[in-house]
């Protein structure tokens, strides 16, 4: 398996810079959809003198001294950052500032996606090959000669340094193989009531929400929402055990080539569901999971595919 | 090879951490509870004049749950910054079960 020959050889394997380019690409756009959907729920305010967020941050961090200014000039600074990374310019710093802001954010909105992303946005600006390919420059090549040409020029540039990439690997094998872990210990989850609570409490305070968060489908609230609860955890049972099985199946299936194509069809839907659940949320968690799938395949595929 | 040496502490640490982490322990980074505890907070508060507070024009996220040192924090927020004094009651269900708790001039009384 490419990720173990590449560990015990010092985090070297002949690469497509590509690869990672691709995935740097995707957790762009996926901070840029949290950062999209945040700026239009009043983020820029969130440090404002008569904000609750800055009273609990000031209350739980009080050695910290961020004020609404220091705050701003933070928020201006990712979304410098966020369009950076997107268009692999100085990609590598911009990685190191977003991570800088989720963690700074953890600080006062604890979210698991958040850890996800800042911890992606870490292992990711450890490699050097970040601006080798998808960058601005391939948008300018691509209207002076022609995107094929573009491409074929990105595609050709290598890396042998794939320590980011054995990291970012390792942190979605990990973090699928945790959670599974830790809802298969659960008894809240695995009989359904933790579900079927969060959804039942969301749906039912939805008018009461400043930015409302979730549009449950009709036939949702009929089958699994607004019933008694027996039957409602009863029937969240299913997409319990389903949801644990496929988190623990997910990391082994993608390593095997013949099962890749299954195992992001799976992923894929898994996700598409939790965003059900959580439509305004969880979209850019889903979309960087789902990316970071593509790290998963043996480097010297993707150079064939390419046809290097 | 500084560099190379780096790498490698980089990685033992991480994968020890996430093992202790993502397995053991009290959730910290690393670690991915998502959706394994019921988490629930359903507030019926009311200010001086018997308007009612909507804990939604507050705070930041979407998410239901709010503990015992959360709705603390939230009650003095209201004191200190708004000038709220709120009464009411509080039901919060988490991991250990069911607590109504009885809010009056701004604070918890049980």
């Amino acid at each position: 398996m490419w990720w173990f020959e590449a560990v015990v050889a010092g985090f070297s394997y002949p690469a497509s810079s590509i690869q990672i380019c691709l995935f740097r690409v995707v957790l762009a756009i996926a901070v840029w959809l949290k950062f999209g959907y945040e700026h239009g729920r009043g983020a820029w305010h969130y440090f404002a003198a008569d904000s609750y967020v800055r009273y609990r941050f000031h209350r739980e961090h009080p050695r910290l001294p961020i004020r609404e200014n220091g705050y701003r000039t933070l928020y201006t600074a990712k979304f410098v950052a966020a369009t950076g990374l997107l268009i692999g310019v100085a990609p590598r710093a911009a990685a190191l500032v977003l991570a800088a802001w989720f963690f700074f954010e953890m600080c006062y909105d604890r979210k698991f996606h958040t850890a996800y992303l800042g911890l992606c946005a870490l292992f990711l600006a450890t490699s050097p090959a970040l601006a080798d390919a998808l960058t601005y420059r391939t948008l300018v090549q691509a209207l002076a000669l022609s995107p094929v040409d573009a491409l074929r020029a990105d595609a050709a540039r290598t890396t042998s340094d794939v320590f980011a990439q054995v990291l970012l690997v390792l942190l979605t094998s990990q973090m699928y193989l945790s959670t599974a872990y830790r809802k298969l210990r659960s008894g809240q989850f695995m009989s359904g009531s933790a579900l079927h609570s969060f959804t039942a409490s969301l749906h039912g305070q939805r008018h009461a929400q400043r930015y409302r968060d979730t549009w449950y489908p009709s036939l949702m609230v009929r089958y699994l929402i607004d019933l008694p609860a027996e039957v409602a955890h009863r029937r969240w049972r299913v997409a319990a055990t389903g949801t644990v099985v496929l988190e623990f199946a997910l990391p082994a299936a993608l390593f095997v080539p013949e099962l890749f194509a299954a195992a992001v069809v799976a992923g894929a839907l898994m996700h598409a569901a939790f965003t059900v659940v959580l439509p305004v949320r969880l979209p850019p968690f889903s979309v960087a999971t789902v990316g970071s799938y593509l790290l998963f395949v043996d480097p010297a595929t993707v150079t064939g595919w390419i046809g290097g | 090879m500084v560099w190379q040496v780096l790498k490698w502490a980089v990685f033992v640490v991480l994968v020890i951490r996430m093992v202790r982490a993502g397995f053991f322990g009290a959730p910290r980074l690393f670690t991915w509870p998502m959706f394994v505890r019921v988490s629930n907070c359903r507030m019926d508060l009311h200010d001086e004049t018997g308007l009612r507070i909507n804990e939604w024009d507050h705070i930041v996220h979407q998410d239901p749950g709010m503990n015992a040192w959360e709705l603390q924090c939230y009650l003095a927020f209201l004191r200190e910054v708004r000038g709220i004094r709120a009464a009411g009651t509080v039901e919060i269900l988490d991991h250990s079960g069911r607590h109504l708790l009885t809010v009056r001039d701004g604070h918890v009384v049980v």
